[in-house]
């Protein structure tokens, strides 16, 4: 058996406050790299929302 | 090398793909067990949803993706006010695993299936639930080109909190504003 998916950890005091700090401002300005990686999967949607629903629907009639 | 998303072909994993799993290879040996010994577990019990690549009939990579929520606690109240953040608990999609094989690495496989880990969210949040963050733990490598912290910021995502080993816990906001 594999290691269990660890559990996200809850942020207390400091750490509370830094990420917020900090996802506001990601917020306000954006990096770089999270809006080319988001315009990169938006650019594709179409695709890979069909490769999803595909993927339900052979799901589906399997189970 | 594989050009586009177009020769990608997903599934859910189920009992059908036991044979295509046997064969999966990655450097990270606990991400080829996890695969192999507990992801189909895991989804019959409803804890999280496996969904497995193929690259011309070859098992090419996977995504495990369970719920999670982003917790903030202690008192704060006036500071969390300040900042116009009414909830302490944050909706998020977890990337509980992702892999790919030995044999197509370096191929951009990884970031198509990290697109289409967004792309699902994001498409949760907009029709379904609610859904703000992607939240991935980062597995170090002490190899910087299978370090997948690197990986991971490299697409914007940051670090949730710092740990001194282990996996690194990372956040990606999936909306712009």
């Amino acid at each position: 058996m594999a290691k269990p998916i660890r559990a996200t950890p809850v942020l207390r005091g400091e750490d509370a406050k830094r990420f917020v700090r900090e996802w506001l401002e990601e917020i306000e300005h954006p990096s770089k790299e999270r809006v080319a990686f988001i315009k990169s999967a938006e650019k594709n949607k179409d695709l890979y929302l069909k490769m999803l629903n595909d993927a339900n629907d052979r799901y589906y009639k399997r189970t | 090398m594989i050009d586009t998303i177009k020769e990608l072909k997903s599934e859910i994993l189920s009992d059908c793909y036991l044979n295509s799993i046997t064969n999966f290879e990655c450097y990270e040996k606990e991400l080829e067990s996890f695969l192999k010994e507990d992801a189909l577990e895991n989804q019959k019990q409803g804890i999280s949803k496996t969904y497995l690549f193929f690259y011309e009939n070859n098992l090419v990579g996977y995504v495990t993706l369970l719920t999670d929520t982003l917790r903030l606690e202690g008192e704060l109240r006036e500071f969390f006010k300040s900042k116009d953040i009414l909830y302490k608990t944050l909706p998020a999609i977890k990337i509980g695993r992702l892999a790919v094989d030995d044999k197509f690495q370096r191929q951009g496989i990884g970031k198509n299936i990290l697109e289409y880990a967004l792309i699902l969210t994001k498409m949760i949040s907009q029709e379904y639930v609610g859904c703000r963050f992607l939240i991935v733990d980062a597995k170090r490598n002490q190899d910087h080109s299978k370090d997948s912290v690197h990986f991971y910021k490299r697409f914007g995502f940051r670090t949730l909190k710092e740990r001194s080993k282990g996996t690194l816990p990372m956040y990606l906001d999936i909306y712009l504003k």
